[in-house]
C-alpha cells in the first residue's frame, strides 16, 4: 500500500514537471571548433621533428536543458586530433542529470551520470580554447597521456556552494568509474592491442575558497584505481599478464587577479602504486611538478602570457640517473618555458599563438620518447583559430 | 479615453526608445541595475551582484530562479557595467561563463542585442536582472534600482 502511494507521488511529481516544463524550461547549446597548426623543432609531440602539422583540430557540441530552476539535463560530445600524437574518436564527454537545492546563501546539488571531474582550475572545461589559459595546458598537471584517468567519471557527484559578503566556498565529492579509452592504453603501454585497461573506481574531492576576484585557493584530491590485463599475445612478447595501479593525486591551486594582471599557479604530488603480481613487483614512484603563469591584458581583446612549467616523474631521481635503457636520462623530467598571445577577434572568434621551449621529455609517453627525432630539448610552435556558436531558447 | 491612454503609452514608449537609442551611442555616465521585481534587488551589495553575474547565486530569496541578462561582451555599456558595478573586466566574467558552459554545469546569461532589447527581456522575464545607462528614466516601468 505504501509502495503504491509512493509510486503515485512520484507519478504526480513527474507529471507536474512535464506540465510545468514548457513554461519555465530553458534550452541552450554551444558548438565549438578549432583548427591548429604545429611545427616542432627537436621533438615529435603533435608535429614530427622539422615538419608542419595541420591535422590538429578540436570539436565539441553541447546542449543544456534546464527543465525547472532545480532540475537540469546536460550533454556534450567531443572529438580531437593532435597530429599523430592523439586521435580521439567522437566521444560522449558528459551526459548527466542534476538536481540543485537552493540555500539561503548558496546551493547544494547532486549529479548522476557521466560528469566532468572538477580537478584543478581547468580539468572540467579543458577541451575549449575559450575556457583554458593557453592552447596547450601545462603538462605538469594536465598531461595528455594520462587524460582519461582525470577527465570524467560515470557515477555520483555532490556539490555545495556557500557565499557570504566578499567570500565564497565551494566543495565537491564524487565517486565513479573511469572511462578508459584505447588511447589511454596506447599511450601508457604503446599498444591497445596487447593490453586492456579497466577501471576499479575513483574517488575525488575538492575545496575551493575565493575572496573577491583577487584571491582563489583550491585543493583537489583523487584516488583512482585501475587494472591492466595482458592478452596471450602480450605474454608471448614477454609482456605481463596483469597489473594494478592506485594513483593518489594531491593538487594545490592558486589564482590571483589584480586589474589587468592575472597570476595562476598549481602544484601537484602524485604517488602511483604499481603492482605486477606475476613478477612479484610492487613499486610506488612519486611524481611531482607544477607551474606558474602570468597573464596581462594589453587591450580588451588582446592578452599576453608566459609560463614556467616543471615536472619530475620520480622525486627520488630528479636527474634521471636511475632511468633504465632504452629510455634516456632526460625522460625523468620536463622543464618548459612558454610564451603566448591570444586575440579575441570577435566574441565568437579567437586566435592564439604560442612558443614552447621544452627541456626533457618526462611528460611524454615512453613509446614516443624512444622515437627517432626526439632530442633532449625541443621547440614547439602553435597557432590555433577557434570559433564558437551559441544558441538558447 | 482609450485613445488618450494609448496616446500616453505611445508617447512614453517613444521617449524610452529615444533614450535607448541615445544611450547606445553614449555610455560615459553611470550604469543602473534593473530587475523584473525591484523589491528583490533593492538591497543588493556589489558582492551579491558579482555573485549573481558570476552565476554563483542562482536564486532569489523567494526561490525564483535568477535570469541574468547582459549585452555582448564587446558592448561599451557592458564593459562599463562590469567595471563600475562588479569590479571585474569582461574577460573575467566570460571565463566564468565559459567554464560553466563547457563543463555542463550551467548556461550562459541571456544576451540582449540592444539596450531596448535588454529592457524588453527584463520586463517580460520573471526573476530577470539587467542594466541600463543611468540617464534612462526607467522608474515609470518599476524596474529601477540605483546604486
Amino acid at each position: 500500500m505504501q509502495t503504491a502511494m509512493s509510486i503515485s507521488r512520484w507519478y504526480q511529481l513527474v507529471l507536474a514537471l512535464v506540465i510545468s516544463a514548457p513554461s519555465i524550461a530553458k534550452v541552450s547549446g554551444t558548438f565549438y571548433a578549432a583548427q591548429g597548426v604545429a611545427y616542432n623543432d627537436g621533438g615529435n609531440f603533435i608535429a614530427q621533428d622539422g615538419q608542419l602539422e595541420a591535422n590538429y583540430f578540436e570539436f565539441a557540441a553541447n546542449a543544456n536543458w534546464r527543465l525547472t530552476p532545480r532540475w537540469r539535463l546536460a550533454g556534450q560530445v567531443t572529438r580531437r586530433q593532435l597530429g599523430d600524437f592523439i586521435s580521439e574518436d567522437t566521444a560522449v564527454d558528459y551526459l548527466f542529470g542534476r538536481y540543485q537545492h537552493p540555500l539561503q546563501q548558496g546551493h547544494l546539488s547532486a549529479t548522476i551520470g557521466r560528469f566532468k571531474n572538477d580537478f584543478g582550475w581547468y580539468n572540467a572545461s579543458r577541451d575549449s580554447l575559450f575556457s583554458r589559459p593557453s592552447i596547450l595546458l601545462p603538462s605538469s598537471i594536465y598531461r595528455e597521456w594520462g587524460r582519461d584517468a582525470a577527465l570524467r567519471r560515470d557515477g555520483l557527484l555532490l556539490n555545495g556552494l556557500h557565499y557570504w559578503e566578499q567570500q565564497s566556498l565551494s566543495w565537491t565529492l564524487s565517486y565513479g568509474e573511469v572511462d578508459f579509452s584505447d588511447q589511454f592504453t596506447q599511450s601508457l603501454f604503446g599498444s591497445s592491442r596487447l593490453y586492456q585497461t579497466q577501471s576499479r573506481g575513483a574517488t575525488s574531492a575538492t575545496v575551493h575558497w575565493q575572496y573577491r576576484p583577487w584571491w582563489q585557493l583550491k585543493y583537489s584530491y583523487s584516488h583512482t584505481r585501475f587494472q591492466v590485463q595482458g592478452t596471450p599475445e602480450a605474454l608471448l612478447n614477454g609482456g605481463f599478464s596483469e597489473a594494478s595501479f592506485e594513483v593518489d593525486t594531491h593538487l594545490l591551486s592558486l589564482r590571483s587577479e589584480w586589474q589587468r594582471w592575472q597570476l595562476i599557479a598549481e602544484w601537484q604530488r602524485q604517488p602511483i602504486e604499481q603492482r605486477f603480481p606475476q613478477f612479484g613487483i610492487r613499486v610506488t614512484p612519486v611524481s611531482d611538478g607544477g607551474y606558474i603563469q602570468l597573464r596581462y591584458l594589453v587591450r580588451d581583446q588582446w592578452q599576453l602570457y608566459g609560463r614556467r612549467d616543471l615536472f619530475w616523474s620520480n622525486d627520488n631521481d630528479r636527474n634521471g640517473q636511475q632511468v633504465a635503457a632504452p629510455l634516456p636520462n632526460y625522460s625523468a623530467y620536463a622543464r618548459t618555458w612558454m610564451l603566448g598571445s591570444s586575440w579575441q577577434i570577435t566574441d565568437d572568434w579567437q586566435l592564439s599563438l604560442e612558443w614552447h621551449r621544452l627541456e626533457g621529455a618526462g611528460t611524454l609517453p615512453e613509446w614516443q620518447i624512444v622515437q627517432l627525432g626526439q632530442a633532449p630539448t625541443s621547440n614547439l610552435y602553435l597557432l590555433q583559430l577557434a570559433y564558437r556558436w551559441s544558441w538558447a531558447r | 479615453m482609450i485613445f488618450f491612454s494609448f496616446h500616453k503609452h505611445l508617447k512614453g514608449s517613444i521617449g524610452i526608445l529615444a533614450g535607448c537609442l541615445f544611450c547606445m551611442a553614449s555610455v560615459n555616465g553611470a550604469v543602473q541595475v534593473i530587475g523584473h521585481n525591484p523589491t528583490q534587488i533593492g538591497a543588493l551589495s556589489q558582492a551579491e551582484l558579482r555573485a549573481i553575474y558570476s552565476m554563483k547565486r542562482q536564486y532569489w530569496p523567494n526561490g525564483d530562479a535568477i535570469t541574468v541578462v547582459t549585452l555582448a561582451s564587446s558592448n561599451p555599456l557592458h564593459k562599463q557595467f562590469c567595471q563600475q558595478q562588479l569590479g571585474l573586466l569582461p574577460f573575467q566574467l566570460n571565463r566564468e561563463w565559459d567554464r560553466l558552459v563547457f563543463s555542463g554545469t550551467g548556461e550562459p546569461p541571456t544576451e540582449a542585442v540592444s539596450v531596448a532589447d535588454m529592457l524588453h527581456i527584463v520586463q517580460q522575464t520573471k526573476g530577470a536582472i539587467g542594466y541600463l545607462p543611468d540617464h534612462i528614466d526607467a522608474a515609470e516601468l518599476h524596474l529601477i534600482v540605483r546604486f
